[in-house]
């Protein structure tokens, strides 16, 4: 089959017009390049420290810390006995080296006083006076 | 009657010499040229990390890192936990030399925790348009950081927030 000439140019323009398509649609394409980077955070609850004040003895009996389970608190505390039947035992089981504690529940509570043995009593340990506590996220 | 058709003929010998030494072509010429420049890369090379934030017990917390530290500032009753790694996200754009770009930063992007979701509002380094370093020919870049700030309300449950924050560079 042979083209008469009207045919073919009809078939040149059309190929013009497609090649002048094509070449457009590369013109209005914009290199670009994306990337991602991740966003977070760490959401915990917040550090609270209280104290149990027994009224009828007059002493303080135990201060408790409460957040995030995990966390580490920096703990400075004043001189405290130590005795198998003192308290201070207890706070082995959470307070590591350098009073750094890792709170094992949502609060922790660290007693003050000790108990005679022989009477019963409750006292306070350590000497007498103003007793610093201090608590702080690591 | 013979002098008219001699200058008949007259007339169309010159008429035939006149389109005998007209010009049939022209010929001029134009210059083609492309300018051939680099690909356009953003590699990332830090995420946006707030760190541990402890939530204030009551109200809203704010919590932020601006895009020139890589340091966190809390307040109203949130705090921002010493000792922890933080940074803003970093980028690195690589490309031809003295080229305008364009950057494309979220306004906001979320995090998510299970059912808690918390808005991030981003600040970047760089303005909508810039100019890669150095002239055409070398390869040229930029660095892009990007910052952050949100609220914490106290209700927010507690734990690990996350999401992708998706950036884009092209080439103007």
């Amino acid at each position: 089959m042979r083209w008469s000439n009207r045919q073919a140019a009809a078939v040149r323009l059309l190929l013009a017009l497609a090649a002048t398509s094509l070449f457009c649609g590369v013109g209005t394409a914009r290199a670009q390049s994306q990337r991602s980077a991740t966003g977070g955070v760490t959401i915990v609850r917040p550090v609270g420290v209280g104290v149990a004040f027994d009224v009828r003895s007059q002493v303080l009996t135990s201060i408790f810390l409460s957040g995030q389970v995990g966390e580490q608190l920096s703990l400075l505390l004043p001189g405290r006995h130590t005795g198998a039947n003192l308290p201070d035992a207890g706070m082995q089981t959470f307070a590591g080296p350098g009073n750094i504690v890792v709170l094992s529940s949502g609060v922790v509570s660290i007693d003050l006083v000790e108990v005679d043995q022989s009477t019963g009593h409750r006292r306070r340990t350590g000497e007498d006076g103003t007793m610093l506590v201090l608590a702080q996220f690591n | 009657m013979k002098k008219l058709l001699v200058i008949a003929a007259l007339t169309s010998g010159f008429l035939g010499a006149t389109s005998a030494y007209a010009q049939s072509s022209a010929s001029t010429s134009a210059s083609g040229s492309v300018t051939l420049i680099r690909p356009i890369t953003i590699t990332k090379t830090a995420d946006l990390e707030f760190g541990r934030v402890v939530k204030p017990s009551t109200g809203s917390g704010t919590v932020s890192m601006t895009n020139a530290s890589d340091a966190v500032t809390a307040g109203s009753g949130a705090v921002a936990i010493s000792g922890i790694t933080t940074s803003r996200a970093k980028f690195t754009i690589d490309g031809e030399g003295g080229q305008g770009i364009s950057v494309t930063v979220p306004a906001t992007f979320n995090i998510v925790n299970g059912a808690d979701t918390i808005v991030v509002t981003t600040t970047q380094n760089l303005g909508a348009s810039t100019t890669l370093t150095n002239a055409l020919g070398a390869a040229g870049s930029a660095s892009l950081n990007v910052g952050g700030s949100f609220s914490v309300p106290s209700g927010n449950a507690t734990g690990l927030y996350t999401g992708t924050l998706n950036v884009s560079v092209a080439y103007n």
